[in-house]
C-alpha cells in the first residue's frame, strides 16, 4: 500500500514514515501544503494522512482541493486542534478520519487499515478469497488455515491484489502501490515478487490463485468460499 | 408605558389637538361675534341720521311725517323700532353738606314708529348726554322671556327752537333718537359662523389625527425596523445590521455593527490564537509520543501534560460568558455531526436519528456560539457513538422558554454510580481507546458557562444512556 504522508514537522514526519513503512507501507513524504497537493494530485494512493496546520496551504484547503479533483482515495487528518469545529471541518472538506495529537502509532495504523479497507469496499480486516485468506491487521496469510509465512514486500503485493480481486492490475500499477516514488518503474521485480508468490501460495499449482495477462497485468482470481 | 417615545409623541400630539384647536376656535368665534356687533352698530347710527334727517321741531313740538322712508319702521313688529323720547326734570334735591345738586330725571317718549304697534315701549331706555351715543341690549316686552333680547341704539341731539315765530328769544330742545333692532339676524349669523367654524375645525382635527398617525408611524419606523433588526441579529439570522437609517440612528447603527464586528473577530482571533497554541504544544508531544520505546510513567505524564493543554484551551475558548450571544440553529450542527460522526463511526453503521419530522423542533435556537454547541454535542453524540450498539437518537425541544437537547443510544446505559461520576472531571468509567476522558467534564463547564443543565438518565426509546441539555433560550 502507497501512503501519501503531509506532515511539518520533520522529526514527527520521520518517526511516523518508519512506522509506517515498518507496518508494510510504502510512504511519500511532503512538508507542506503546496507540495502534499502536488503529490496528492499527481499519484494514485490508498489513503493519505494530512496534517491540519501546515505552511503555504493549510491541511482542509488540501483535502478539499483533493477532492474536488475527484480524488477520492481515503484521507486521514491529523489534527492539533480537537475542537469539534474542526473535526467538523476536516470531515465536511472530505476527510474520511481524524486523529488528535498527540497520538498513539497503534491507532494511527488501525485507522489506515481501517480506512484502506472500507475504500474498497471491505468491512473486516480479514480478507477472504476461497481458501486464502489474510488478516490485514495481524498481517497473516492462511491457505487451507494453514500460515505461509512471506516477506514483508510480498505481502504488501498480495494484499494489493486481495483488496482488488478479480481486477487485472498491471506491472507500473502495482509498483506504484507498493513501491515509494524513488522506486524504478522498469525493474522487473513485480515479475520476481509475483513468482515468489505463486511459489509460497501455491507450491503444487493447484489452486493457480494469480493468472498473468500477457501485456495486461497479473489478475487474482476470485473463488467462492 | 409611560416611558416610551411613542407615548410621548401620542401625548404630544394628543395635547396640540385637543387644546390648540378649540382655542383657535373660540377665538375667532370672538372675534367675528365684535365684528357683527360693530357692523350693526353702524348700521343702526345710519337709521338714526335718516331719522333725525325727517324730523322736525317747531315751537317745542316735534312733527314727523307719518311714513318713514324705510318700510321696517311702517310694518308693525318688524324687528327694527324707532323711539324718539326727551328727558325732562322731575325735581332737584339739595344737600346741605355739599354744593351740588342731584337730578332726578324722566323719559318721556315724543314719538315712536309704527312698527312697535301693539308691543310696549321698553321702561329702561338710557339717554345720553347730547351728542353722545349709548349703544347697549335691552329686553323687549312683548318677549318677556328673553333678557335683553334687541339692541338700541340711543342718540341724544339739541334742537334749538323759538317760543314763536316773532319770537327772538331761543331754547335748546332736546331729544334723543332710540333705534331698536332684534337680535334675530345677529344670532342667525352667529350661529351660521359657528357652525361652520366648529364643523370645519373638527374636519381639521380629523385630518391633523390622520396625518400624526401617519407621522407616528413613519417616524417610528427606523426604531421599529431597528428593533426587528436586533431581534434578527439575537435569533441568528443576521451578522449585522442592514437597513438605511435616518442620520440620528447611522452612529448607534454603526457603532453596533462595529461592537457587533469586533466581538466576533476577537473571539475568532483568540480562538485561532488558542488553536495555534495548542498545535504548537501538542505537535511536540506527538513528537516525544512517536519516539517510541517510552516508559510507562512517561507515557502517563505525556498524558496528563495533554488532558491539562486539552481542557484549559477548551475551557478558554467558551464564549459562554459573554454577553452579546448570537443565535445558532441546533438542527444544522446536529446535521453537521451527524455526517462526521458517520465517517468516524462507519464500520458501526449506526443509525442516527433526530426529530426533525418537529417544525418547531428544526428552527430551534441555541443563544450562544457555534464553536460551543459543536463541542457540546459533538463531545456527547461521540460519546454516544461509542457506546451504542445500533442507534443513537437526538431529540430537540422547546418548551417553556426553555430548549432541551436529548441524546440516547442504545448502549449498555449507566448504573446510578456512574452517572455520578461521568460528570466528574477526568473520570472515566468507560473502556473506550480514543479520548481522554475529559469530553464529559468540558460539556460540564461549557453547560455552567452558559447556566444551563445536564442530566444522565435512562432512555425510554432505546434503553442506553440519555444525556439532557437544558438551556435558557
Amino acid at each position: 500500500m502507497r501512503l501519501l504522508l503531509v506532515e511539518d514537522d520533520i522529526t514527527l514526519q520521520n518517526n511516523l514514515k518508519m512506522y509506517l513503512v515498518k507496518a508494510g507501507y510504502s510512504v511519500d513524504v511532503a512538508s507542506d501544503g503546496e507540495d502534499g497537493l502536488f503529490q496528492g494530485s499527481e499519484y494514485n494512493y490508498d489513503a493519505a494522512i494530512i496534517d491540519i496546520g501546515l505552511p503555504l496551504i493549510d491541511g482542509i484547503s488540501v483535502i478539499r482541493t483533493l477532492r474536488e479533483k475527484k480524488i477520492i482515495y481515503p484521507i486521514l487528518v491529523l489534527t492539533a486542534r480537537d475542537h469539534w469545529q474542526d473535526k467538523v471541518s476536516g470531515l465536511d472538506a472530505g476527510a474520511d478520519d481524524y486523529l488528535s495529537k498527540p497520538f498513539q502509532i497503534e491507532e494511527v495504523l488501525a485507522r489506515l487499515n481501517a480506512l484502506i479497507r472500507r475504500s474498497v469496499g471491505q468491512a473486516s480486516p480479514i480478507i477472504q478469497n476461497g481458501v486464502l485468506s489474510i488478516n490485514t491487521t495481524s498481517l497473516q496469510v492462511l491457505v487451507n488455515k494453514e500460515v505461509i509465512s512471506l516477506s514483508n514486500s510480498e505481502y504488501r503485493l498480495l494484499e494489493y491484489l486481495m483488496l482488488h480481486q478479480g481486477e487485472v492490475k498491471s506491472k507500473a500499477e502495482l509498483t506504484e502501490h507498493i513501491y515509494d516514488q524513488d522506486f524504478d518503474l522498469d525493474s522487473n521485480v513485480i515479475e520476481v515478487f509475483i513468482r515468489r508468490l505463486r511459489k509460497k501460495l501455491d507450491p503444487e499449482s493447484q489452486y493457480n490463485f494469480i493468472e498473468t495477462h500477457r501485456g495486461a497485468g497479473y489478475q487474482l482470481k476470485v473463488f467462492n468460499s | 408605558m409611560f416611558n416610551s417615545l411613542k407615548f410621548r409623541l401620542i401625548l404630544s400630539a394628543g395635547l396640540m389637538i385637543l387644546l390648540v384647536l378649540p382655542l383657535i376656535g373660540f377665538t375667532l368665534s370672538n372675534a367675528f361675534e365684535q365684528k357683527l356687533t360693530q357692523s350693526i352698530k353702524r348700521e343702526l347710527s345710519a337709521y338714526s341720521y335718516a331719522i333725525l334727517a325727517v324730523a322736525e321741531v317747531e315751537s317745542n313740538q316735534l312733527f314727523m311725517p307719518e311714513q318713514l322712508l324705510e318700510n321696517q319702521f311702517n310694518v308693525a313688529q318688524s324687528g327694527l323700532y324707532a323711539i324718539i323720547s326727551q328727558r325732562t326734570l322731575i325735581k332737584t334735591v339739595s344737600t346741605e353738606k355739599s354744593l351740588t345738586q342731584d337730578k332726578f330725571f324722566k323719559n318721556k317718549t315724543l314719538w315712536q314708529s309704527h312698527s312697535l304697534l301693539g308691543m310696549n315701549t321698553p321702561n329702561k331706555i338710557m339717554s345720553p348726554e347730547v351728542g353722545k351715543i349709548d349703544f347697549s341690549r335691552i329686553p323687549l316686552s312683548s318677549d318677556q322671556f328673553e333678557e335683553n333680547s334687541h339692541f338700541i341704539f340711543s342718540y341724544t341731539v339739541s334742537f334749538t327752537t323759538y317760543q314763536s315765530n316773532d319770537s327772538n328769544e331761543s331754547f335748546d330742545f332736546p331729544i334723543t333718537i332710540h333705534i331698536i333692532k332684534s337680535l334675530a339676524d345677529f344670532e342667525n349669523l352667529q350661529q351660521q359662523f359657528q357652525q361652520q367654524l366648529w364643523t370645519w375645525l373638527l374636519v381639521l382635527m380629523l385630518l391633523l389625527v390622520v396625518v400624526q398617525v401617519f407621522w407616528l408611524l413613519w417616524t417610528l419606523k427606523p426604531l421599529r425596523d431597528l428593533k426587528e433588526e436586533l431581534q434578527k441579529i439575537e435569533t441568528g439570522n443576521l451578522d449585522r445590521l442592514q437597513k438605511n437609517y435616518p442620520v440620528e440612528l447611522t452612529q448607534v447603527s454603526t457603532q453596533l455593527n462595529l461592537l457587533l464586528a469586533t466581538e466576533q473577530g476577537q473571539r475568532k482571533r483568540y480562538r485561532n490564537a488558542l488553536a495555534d497554541l495548542a498545535h504548537s504544544l501538542k505537535t511536540p508531544l506527538a513528537v516525544i509520543q512517536s519516539q517510541g520505546e517510552l516508559t510507562q510513567s512517561s507515557q502517563e505524564q505525556l498524558a496528563i501534560i495533554n488532558q491539562t493543554i486539552e481542557h484549559q484551551l477548551k475551557r478558554a475558548q467558551s464564549a459562554g460568558e459573554s454577553s452579546w450571544h448570537l443565535g445558532v440553529n441546533v438542527d444544522e450542527v446536529l446535521t453537521k455531526l451527524f455526517n462526521s460522526l458517520a465517517k468516524i463511526y462507519y464500520d458501526k453503521g449506526l443509525v442516527f436519528t433526530k426529530n426533525n419530522h418537529d417544525k418547531k423542533a428544526k428552527k430551534a435556537m441555541f443563544r450562544g456560539d457555534e464553536a460551543d454547541l459543536l463541542e457540546l454535542l459533538g463531545n456527547l453524540l461521540d460519546n454516544a457513538c461509542k457506546a451504542a450498539k445500533s442507534a443513537v437518537l437526538v431529540e430537540v425541544n422547546t418548551i417553556n422558554e426553555s430548549l432541551i437537547i436529548k441524546i440516547a443510544d442504545d448502549g449498555l446505559g449507566l448504573n446510578d454510580e456512574e452517572k455520578i461520576q461521568v460528570l466528574q472531571r477526568g473520570t472515566r468509567v468507560d473502556t473506550y481507546q480514543q479520548g481522554h476522558g475529559i469530553g464529559l467534564a468540558i460539556v460540564r463547564d461549557l453547560v455552567s458557562s452558559y447556566q444551563g443543565e445536564l442530566s444522565i438518565a435512562q432512555s425510554k426509546r432505546l434503553g442506553g444512556a440519555e444525556f439532557s441539555l437544558r438551556f435558557n433560550v
